[in-house]
């Protein structure tokens, strides 16, 4: 399950936008059932984290999946678990910022 | 302390003297009742029994017993100088004085039952027993036996030898497919040294081979003495040095081979070539009996009369006389006559006894009396009443209408034993009271004795799943079936089929079980170890993964979200998650409905998990907080634990039993009735018995120092906050291509952390 159920619209929409979508998948193991569900719903890639509590999630402190950081050009975060329309305005106003 | 009595003592013929007579003994019923207790006189064909737990005195029927063992049997002081064991046709073994042979009949007496007259033929071997030569049969008709050893010197047990030298020991493999092999199991511990005489007797008893062994630094060295030859064979493998070694020792065709644990051949002895010196003595054509006379000589060469016409023995001067003359009864090994061993099994009425040096007396059962048992032996017409003294075991013949299964049987247990029968009543005071299905009447006992009560039945109780889809589990260790109306966060509301609309508040549930399959999968990954309820402390934790599992599933991840490091507030991570997969959520769970567990996270609603998904909900214990602990009311002294099918276990004091329903106070859910035929068990002592469920070793292993206070807010390794710099990221995609982070600066990037479930 992504914390984004309209991811693919969210990728789609910023398509031509300085907007990257990236996955830390927490599976332990993929099964193909799985993997198949991935690529159908999941166009973005992810890193393979291993397990929920894998190097990103430590890095990162999830403990709660699904979780969502939104990160700005400098490589700032500005937003935690952002959903609707709430996130997309902010990623169209961190896209309004300077690199 | 017990109140009923099964038989009134007066009754008896024989009254008792006092509490402390009789024998302690433990009998062993074919339906599986083992009680302790102390031989009491009964009637014929019967075994008394008074035990201080159950019964004052119970008369049992032989047909009921499978064993009567004797705790305290003590070896019998006598004098084994002069004394043989004598090996019956039937396969009894009796010890004790030859005092003659007259007209084919061997008068003995015999260690335990008299003056016995045993016709020649009954008899199968003569053993020295005053010597340290014991023979001894082994499989395939080879025979071996120890020599004159001093400290060495071996003792012939059932299935083996015994060294009389501590640690040492060599007992028997049997079973071989090959002729004219044995394997013996050698072992002990510091240095050893025996000697072994092994000998075939497929026809007659040959002597194959003396061997004397010792350890001499890491090496095995073995002598052979026959023609005063010493042979010394070093072993192929060096020994180890601990000092113990367990051996294999093979009689092959054409040499003896000492094999290691593992079936590894160690080292060998060709046989050596026999030099003659065996005397054969022709009989005379008219001998009764064909037998062997096995002569030592000097404790070294052995010697084999084959085919002696015993014709007598004088008591007086110890002498064998045969036809080619006198021998000496000093350097007599045995003396094997051709009879062959009944492997008949024990019909019904009979006993087997077993003694402490051995001796073994088969025969049907009159009585069991003050001077010892009277039995009717299969060698004479009479009876013969055999000893007490040195008494191990009784076994009572095969009853082919034995009863029921014990599986399929109730009992009651207690420290000294389980009895079977049926529960009868529940005393106001809590007493327990029985009907043994041994004897009549009934028994009460002290609900203290009573450590557990088997009811063996097919519980359905609770077992519907698809009428109660969910199993609690709940801190007090009571667990059950039930059907979900609600969860939130301060209490679960349910039907249970013991009541509808329970509620039940949160501190007190430790899991529900949506799926049991998959959880009991999660299970056997891993190894928990049961606190007792005494040890109770919902802070503890004894929870270790299994990790020899090898299943791809992730110990570590399990065991760090368990332990989840301070900086984390784990108040708000109260719950597990776990997922039918294997996968796992450390995570609050915000309610439960039909359509799936919703579970708090940082966006504005809570997320759902289907139900479908869901293996079980576990309520992880927080930080300890003063009188916290009390508020879980574990099971306390006196409490029972009913156990039903479907992995029902509810704790409850008893209160009584109406009819065929038990009735109970549990402290969670006030009165109950059981039906008792839905009932498998019944946990008497808690004190002793664990209550095992899962989740008591599911906690948070205690913290070194307390949690830091909401205040403290979420440290810098804590969970990246707005404002902080995206940490270093970088590791494989899904498609095991490298991925990193900083490759995206400068642009805007939704970090997404994600799972299938």
């Amino acid at each position: 399950m992504a914390a984004v159920p309209d991811g693919r619209s969210l990728v789609e929409d910023y398509k031509d936008q300085e907007f990257t979508m990236l996955g830390v998948n927490a599976d332990q193991a993929r099964d193909d059932l799985a993997e198949r569900t991935h690529k159908k719903n999941i166009t973005w890639r992810s890193f393979a984290d291993g397990s929920a509590t894998g190097p990103l999630s430590k890095a990162w402190g999830v403990t709660a999946l699904p979780t969502t950081f939104l990160i700005d050009r400098k490589g700032i975060v500005r937003g935690v678990d952002l959903a609707g329309e709430e996130l997309r305005s902010t990623i169209d106003e961190l896209l309004g910022e300077a690199p | 302390m017990m109140l009923m009595a099964l038989q009134i003592l007066a009754l008896l013929a024989a009254p008792l003297t006092g509490a402390s007579d009789g024998l302690p003994v433990e009998l062993v019923s074919k339906e599986g009742t083992a009680v302790h207790g102390q031989l009491v006189p009964a009637a014929d064909g019967r075994i008394g029994l008074r035990s201080d737990d159950f019964v004052e005195t119970m008369e049992v029927e032989l047909e009921r017993v499978a064993t009567l063992s004797f705790a305290e049997a003590k070896s019998e002081s006598e004098d084994s100088k002069g004394q043989v064991a004598v090996r019956l046709a039937q396969g009894d073994l009796l010890r004790g004085r030859l005092l003659g042979l007259v007209d084919g009949t061997w008068h003995f007496a015999a260690n335990g039952l008299g003056t016995l007259e045993l016709p020649e033929l009954a008899i199968r071997s003569i053993e020295n027993a005053g010597s340290d030569a014991l023979l001894f049969q082994g499989p395939n008709g080879l025979a071996g036996w120890s020599g004159q050893l001093g400290d060495d010197g071996w003792q012939a047990v059932p299935g083996g030898l015994v060294s009389r030298k501590a640690g040492t020991r060599i007992g028997r493999e049997l079973g071989l497919d090959e002729a004219r092999r044995l394997d013996m199991d050698l072992a002990w511990e510091g240095k050893p040294r025996f000697r072994i005489a092994l000998a075939s007797r497929s026809e007659k008893l040959v002597v194959k081979h003396v061997v004397t062994v010792e350890v001499w630094g890491r090496s095995l060295v073995a002598w052979t003495d026959e023609d005063k030859r010493i042979e010394a064979v070093e072993l192929l493998e060096p020994l180890p040095d601990d000092g113990s070694l367990s051996l294999h020792l093979r009689t092959m065709e054409d040499a003896l081979v000492f094999l290691g644990a593992e079936g590894e051949e160690l080292g060998r002895i060709a046989r050596p070539k026999r030099s003659g010196g065996s005397m054969v003595v022709m009989n005379d054509g008219e001998a009764l009996t064909i037998a062997s006379l096995l002569v030592v000589d000097g404790g070294a060469a052995v010697q084999r009369l084959d085919a002696v016409d015993v014709l007598g023995f004088d008591a007086e001067r110890q002498v064998y006389s045969t036809v080619a003359g006198e021998v000496a009864a000093g350097l007599v090994l045995g003396v094997d006559f051709a009879a062959a061993v009944s492997n008949e099994p024990l019909p019904a009425g009979h006993v087997s006894l077993e003694y402490l040096d051995g001796r073994r007396v088969e025969g049907q059962f009159v009585r069991l009396g003050e001077a010892g048992i009277e039995l009717v032996p299969g060698w004479q017409e009479g009876p013969v009443v055999a000893s007490l003294d040195g008494l191990v075991r009784l076994t009572a013949g095969e009853l082919k209408a034995a009863g029921r299964k014990r599986s399929d049987k109730s009992f009651v247990s207690t420290a000294n034993g389980d009895l079977g029968g049926e529960l009868d009543s529940i005393g106001a005071d809590g007493s327990i009271v029985w009907k043994p299905d041994l004897a009549a009447g009934a028994v009460t006992l002290d609900a203290k004795s009573v450590g557990r009560i088997m009811l063996n039945r097919k519980s359905t109780y609770f077992a519907s799943s698809r009428k109660w889809p969910h199993r609690v589990l709940l801190a007090s260790g009571d667990a059950f079936r039930a059907k979900l109306i609600s969860i939130d966060g301060k209490a679960a509301v349910l039907d249970a089929p013991f009541g509808k609309n329970v509620t039940i508040a949160s501190e007190l549930i430790r899991a529900i079980e949506f799926d049991r399959r998959s959880m009991a999968r999660f299970e056997e990954l891993l190894e928990v170890k049961s606190p007792k309820p005494q040890d109770f402390n919902p802070w503890g934790s004894a929870f270790k993964p299994r990790r020899e599992v090898s299943d791809g599933f992730d110990y570590a991840s399990l065991e760090r979200a368990l332990e989840l490091p301070r900086k984390y507030k784990s108040r708000a991570f109260p719950h597990l998650v776990l997922a039918r997969t294997g996968d796992f959520l450390r995570t609050e769970v915000v309610s439960w409905s039909p359509a799936g567990v919703r579970y708090a996270s940082r966006a504005a609603e809570p997320r759902l998990i289907p139900e479908a998904r869901v293996a079980a909900i576990v309520w992880l214990r927080s930080a300890p907080t003063g009188d916290e602990t009390e508020a879980v009311p574990a099971a306390l002294p006196g409490q029972a634990l009913l156990v039903l099918g479907g992995q029902t276990k509810l704790w409850m004091d008893l209160t009584s039993l109406e009819g065929d329903q038990l009735v109970g106070v549990s402290p969670i859910f006030g009165e109950l009735k059981i039906a008792l035929p839905e009932l498998l068990s019944i946990e008497m002592d808690p004190a002793d018995l664990p209550i095992s469920t899962l989740f008591d070793d599911w906690m948070l292993h205690p913290m070194k120092e307390p949690f830091p206070d909401d205040a403290d807010g979420a440290e810098a390794s804590g969970l990246i906050e707005v404002g902080q710099a995206a940490p270093i990221s970088a590791g494989m995609d899904l498609d095991g291509e490298p991925l990193e982070l900083k490759d995206f600066r400068g642009q805007v990037v939704l970090l997404d952390f994600w799972a299938h479930w």
